[in-house]
């Protein structure tokens, strides 16, 4: 997963959870300076697969 | 040791006086008037017998400010000293020092609301027998013990008379002394009770004070916290998000027909920030599309749980799977 926006834009992170309800995500940081951080509520608009 | 005695006197009073001042109003006046008396009368009783001289200083300082200057409290405490010598030649003959005390409070309602002596005079000589020896006792009382209870006594003895109630002049002024007084009365309460008091409300509890810190410290944290994700949040959001190698939904119906409509693909190349060139995943077309026409792909299930780790340890970016791999998973 890549992050495209928002606070951490351009990391690459692991998807941890889905929450359908609220359209937003949970994701583990696998990357960089904040890696293992875990970020909530990352909407889906911020987040895509990469390839 | 002294002081300490007032300040629990000067409690004492205050409760009397709070409970006395409910229960007037509703009750009978003359009743209150003989419980004034029977308790004033105790309270005499009780001060020559075992501690008169601060008593009387008190009350000195309060006449000699009194007499002076009618409202200035500078001397209430500072004249104490010369006072207490007045006020021991009182004390060795108990009975001339009572009468003294009654003929000063006959005096002192008269300097206070001296600036109407003639009806003042007239007032307390034209009430008749009963309200005479009331004022006398409540007075002497009242010295003894405050001058608010001075004022509200003055009050009742007032109220009482309805001659003297036409006279608005008498009644004004002794409602502007029991005013006064009462001014002298609070700042003493404050200067000697209150004071100590609020000292120990500003101290915190430890209990409090160990809770709050805790707390403080963590909200601290989560606080830094959130201001660098804000801060963060302010600074990288934009309103271009395609970037080079994410894989997109197509959204657009009319290009090619709805050819592409709901179509993956990734991207190879951002123009200008907003316009990618996506090659499709199942045809290979390379179309180049507004991003606005773009949608993220999100998987259903986890990550982690769709490329399981056979040929390498746990999924990360670190070790990322060859992308032929990911190809080939996708497309089956």
């Amino acid at each position: 997963m890549k992050i495209v926006n928002g606070a951490y834009r351009g990391e690459l992170a692991d998807l941890v959870s889905l929450n359908m309800d609220k359209f937003n995500a949970t994701l583990r940081i696998v990357h960089g300076p904040y890696n293992e951080r875990i970020v909530e509520h990352v909407p889906y608009e911020d987040f895509s697969k990469s390839a | 040791m002294a002081e300490l005695d007032e300040e629990t006197r000067l409690r004492m009073m205050l409760e009397e006086q709070i409970a006395r001042a409910t229960e007037n109003a509703p009750a009978e006046e003359e009743k209150v008037f003989t419980e004034f008396t029977r308790n004033d009368n105790e309270k005499i009783r009780l001060d020559f017998s075992l501690k008169p001289k601060s008593k009387n200083e008190d009350d000195r300082g309060d006449e000699v400010v009194d007499q002076d200057d009618n409202g200035d409290d500078n001397g209430d405490d500072g004249d104490g000293d010369v006072d207490a010598v007045e006020d021991e030649e009182n004390e060795t003959d108990g009975e001339t020092s009572g009468e003294r005390q009654s003929h000063d409070d006959d005096d002192s309602p008269n300097g206070k609301t001296s600036r109407e002596p003639t009806t003042k005079s007239s007032s307390s000589s034209s009430t008749s027998s009963l309200s005479t020896k009331t004022a006398g006792a409540p007075t002497a009382a009242a010295r003894k013990e405050e001058p608010v209870s001075r004022g509200l006594l003055k009050k009742n003895v007032f109220g009482n008379d309805e001659d003297d109630r036409g006279d608005p002049k008498t009644v004004g002024g002794s409602k502007r002394s029991a005013a006064d007084e009462g001014k002298h009365h609070l700042k003493r309460i404050a200067r000697l009770v209150l004071l100590p008091n609020l000292f120990c409300f500003c101290l915190p509890r430890p209990a409090e004070l160990s809770k709050d810190g805790g707390k403080r410290r963590k909200t601290a944290v989560e606080e830094i916290m959130e201001h660098e994700e804000s801060r963060k949040e302010q600074q990288n959001r934009k309103d271009y998000w395609l970037s080079k190698g994410i894989v997109v939904k197509v959204m657009n119906k009319k290009l090619a027909d709805g050819a592409y409509y709901k179509m993956k693909g990734v991207v190879r190349q951002v123009h200008d920030k907003y316009v990618g060139e996506i090659e499709m995943l199942d045809s290979g077309d390379v179309i180049k599309i507004d991003q606005n026409f773009c949608e993220t792909v999100i998987p259903v299930r986890v990550t982690s749980s769709l490329i399981p780790p056979f040929h390498l340890p746990p999924y990360n970016s670190n070790s990322m799977p060859p992308v032929g791999v990911c190809r080939a998973r996708e497309a089956g």
